[in-house]
């Protein structure tokens, strides 16, 4: 089976670098960038199955590259998992409601939480790709 | 006398920081002090003696807003972000107004505010203090020209007769209060995610170490790691707790009352702790009875109590030592007990165990970590259910906590229902409006599979039309969609006599039940969709429809509001509520309720007032009334009391208003012919 690619994506180096290690450990192909610029040039190159995108980075917020990955032909079926800080029930509700974006992981957080999360977006994937297909 | 008096009361309102413009009963400025100057950007000798209204002072235009304003103060609340007077703390509409009511004085004040108090805008924007008949109104509004926030109050200023003269605005600036408000809660969020981000690394990496990922380790540096993440993850429960008691105390949290199974939380919330228990060899001993009622609470803050009360035990709990979590029912509540049996508390500490960033000094709490906000937040939760927390302990002998929760009582129909439910939905019309074709066209296929005939709109103003050619028998209403949304589709629907009584659910994302509830929501279902759910509050609402007597509930306290609301609910009955006395009125009045239930002790308009008020006029005098409180009854106001069909004292148990309403409601008019 092929390994399964996930692009990570945030401005804190630490926090990146972690997240591909951790997830390179349990087999999946990993790739970082370390803002929006930069993850949407990775994500038209790599052609990740996921995206761990985090929200709070300068210059543009981890919103922007959601909305500008959906306005990609290429890009634009490919699922988003937020990765955030920010303590903010409204915000954790506007990630479920945007478009491409399947769930979201508050920092700190468990691996285990972390890995269950990622596996359970890739596992549904075609089904949901289905779900859009018919509308 | 007279003029050394009137200088006096001059020097004092000009010493005084609040900005001061009184006018004449004609509108003319006839004084101004000078913050009332700086607070308007405005020179006194500009305006003194000129036919002004303060509206152009404070430099917002007023007809502009009039017919959005007039909206907002119907339903008490204001969502018109544009709107001068919009106060996103306090939703209600205070706005400015430039006499106490439209329209011109003529007459004697006593005779105007008779007047006034038939006008809908007075009553429904004013403050009336019904002991001295004088009104006062407040509003807070931010000024075009000088860029600040006033509370302005004004007051009337009436001769020895009652007489109008003229009136008084008193300008207090709460620029810096608003301010601090918002740098705080600025704060809060910022504090969060600059604390959060190095804490991710720290327990990231540490937790890699400890898992071996970048190679072995050996036992010491096992336990120094294990140190670093225990610290860590200390200090992440501390950014929780300060950020969750933030919230709180600025009333952001809005609690999910449902019944719960509260003996299947116990036992889910334990099973976290078991792994931690085992590792200091203790013995946990659940105690509960085989059949428990189900409790009313928010599922998600009652883990969290329990959950917090447990890990306590667990840590004051000596290794090899037992500690309890004992449920028993009484009457109508549920006690939950948590025992340890560790070092105990004083008498003393005990007194102070519940307050904010206290913590027992002794060299084991210091051990144990903390942040002395957990028991808080735990007391400040369980008050919101409407239910008690305490403490009993013994030195060196352990501790118990307490706490008890309202129970719910169950529906015995159940095996009717399947029955009805067929008849129910078989070609029921449901309309389903989502500006998303997406959801909308989702929800259609969910629905037809039930056996409902679906009607779609994309947008509000689709909606309303639909609504109204096609008579559906219940709609599903989105929130968020563009130009109307789903509130405003809703008071729409409520407005207009052929559309008024479709029972309307609303769906969506944006989590504020309060107010679809207050407009006239039947129920409230969040995105996701969850398809069960979907199904049986349909089923429930046509269930409802038609058959069931309506009953209102006016209390200040919008926990126990709910909590009836549910109780009633649950036994079949339409519920309308209301939070005070002016709405509960009005609602009366509106609604013609079967029968209402009335707390007594409310602020502004008490319920014995209610009670006169609602005796008084003609098409509410024979709606009958059940009172409650939780104080004694006033003595001197037996008189009204002897109107009322019936009272109860809080804290009140289910049974008894479940048995005090059907009494009333299905016992028809025995009690009507005093009158």
């Amino acid at each position: 089976m092929d390994k399964k690619k996930i692009l990570v994506v945030d401005d804190d180096f630490n926090i990146a670098h972690l997240l591909n290690f951790k997830l390179s450990k349990e087999g999946y192909e990993v790739e970082e960038a370390c803002d929006g610029k930069d993850a949407l040039l990775k994500a038209a190159s790599f052609e990740p199955d996921l995206i761990l995108l985090d929200i709070m980075m300068p210059i543009m917020s981890g919103w922007e590259v959601n909305e500008k990955l959906r306005k990609q032909p290429k890009l634009k079926n490919i699922p988003v998992v937020m990765v955030t800080a920010v303590d903010q029930l409204k915000e954790q509700i506007k990630s479920l409601e945007a478009e491409g974006i399947k769930d979201y992981i508050t920092k700190p957080f468990d691996f285990s939480e972390l890995l269950k999360t990622v596996e359970m977006v890739l596992t549904k994937q075609p089904e949901s790709n289905s779900l859009r297909a018919r509308h | 006398m007279k003029g050394l008096n009137q200088n006096i009361a001059e020097a004092i309102l000009y010493s005084t920081a609040d900005g001061i413009v009184a006018f004449d009963k004609n509108d003319k400025v006839i004084f101004v002090n000078s913050p009332a100057e700086q607070l308007l950007g405005i020179k006194r000798k500009e305006i003194l003696n000129k036919y002004i209204k303060i509206s152009d002072l404070l430099g917002i235009g007023k007809k502009d807003y009039n017919q959005k304003v007039q909206r907002c103060w119907q339903h008490f609340d204001c969502r018109h972000k544009e709107c001068p007077a919009y106060n996103e703390k306090d939703s209600r509409c205070w706005l400015y107004s430039n006499t106490f009511c439209r329209g011109s004085f003529n007459g004697t004040f006593s005779e105007k505010i008779d007047d006034c108090k038939e006008c809908e805008f007075f009553k429904l924007n004013s403050e009336v203090l019904e002991e001295t008949g004088i009104p006062s109104i407040k509003q807070v509004v931010a000024t075009k020209f000088t860029h600040r926030i006033l509370q302005v109050n004004t007051n009337p200023i009436l001769d020895k007769n009652g007489k109008f003269l003229g009136y008084v605005k008193s300008l207090h600036d709460i620029t810096a209060e608003k301010e601090i408000d918002r740098l705080k809660s600025e704060f809060v969020s910022t504090v969060s995610h600059e604390l959060r981000t190095p804490l991710t690394s720290i327990k990231g990496y540490v937790d890699l170490l400890l898992e071996q990922e970048a190679g072995d380790i050996n036992q010491t540096q096992k336990e120094f790691l294990g140190i670093v993440k225990q610290n860590n993850d200390r200090l992440v429960n501390l950014i929780n707790d300060l950020l969750d008691i933030s919230r709180i105390e600025s009333g952001r949290v809005h609690l999910k009352i449902k019944s719960c199974d509260l003996s299947e939380i116990l036992t889910e919330v334990t099973d976290t702790f078991r792994t931690l228990a085992n590792q200091k060899k203790q013995i946990l001993k659940i105690v509960k009875p085989k059949i428990l009622a189900k409790v009313a609470a928010d599922r998600d803050r009652l883990s969290q109590v329990i959950a917090n009360l447990v890990s306590n035990a667990i840590k004051y709990t000596p290794t090899g030592g037992s500690f309890k979590v004992e449920v028993s029912q009484n009457g109508s509540v549920a006690q939950v007990a948590i025992s340890d049996t560790g070092i105990g508390i004083s008498q003393e500490d005990q007194a102070n165990l519940f307050t904010k960033f206290f913590r027992v000094d002794s060299s084991l709490t210091r051990d144990v970590g903390g942040s002395g906000l957990g028991l808080s937040i735990c007391k400040t939760i369980i008050e919101l259910h409407g239910g008690k927390i305490w403490v009993k302990s013994e030195l060196g002998k352990g501790s118990s906590f307490f706490f008890t929760l309202p129970i719910v009582q169950e529906v015995k129909q159940k095996e009717e229902l399947g029955k009805v439910l067929a008849d129910v939905k078989r070609g029921k019309k449901v309309l389903v409006v989502d500006d998303e074709p997406e959801i909308a066209m989702l929800l259609q296929i969910y629905l037809e599979k039930e056996g409902y005939n679906v009607i779609k709109a994309f947008s509000g103003e689709e909606a309303v039309i639909v609504a109204q050619q096609e008579k559906p028998d219940i709609i599903i209403l989105d929130i968020m969609m563009d130009k109307m949304d789903g509130f405003e589709v809703l008071q729409e629907l409520k407005d207009k006599s052929d559309t008024a009584d479709i029972p309307v659910i609303i769906l969506s994302i944006v989590s504020d039940e309060y107010k679809g509830m207050k407009l006239g929501a039947v129920d409230y279902l969040t995105k996701p969709i969850n398809v069960k759910k979907l199904t049986k509050t349909i089923r429930d609402a046509l269930k409802h429809m038609g058959a069931s007597k309506k009953i209102l509930v006016v209390d200040d306290d919008k926990h126990l509001v709910r909590l009836a609301k549910e109780i009633l609910t649950d036994k079949g009955y339409n519920v309308i509520t209301a939070y005070n006395g002016l709405e509960g009125i009005i609602a009366a009045k509106k609604e013609h309720p079967d029968l209402i239930l009335l707390d007594i002790k409310m602020p502004e308009l008490n319920g014995y007032n209610v009670i006169q008020k609602l005796k008084k006029a003609k098409e509410t005098s024979k709606i009958p009334i059940i009172v409650m409180t939780a104080y004694e009854f006033d003595k001197t106001k037996t008189e009204t009391l002897s109107l009322v069909e019936d009272q109860i004292s809080k804290p009140f148990s289910i049974d008894v208003v479940a048995s005090k309403v059907k009494e009333i409601i299905e016992g028809g008019s025995i009690e009507n012919d005093q009158e």
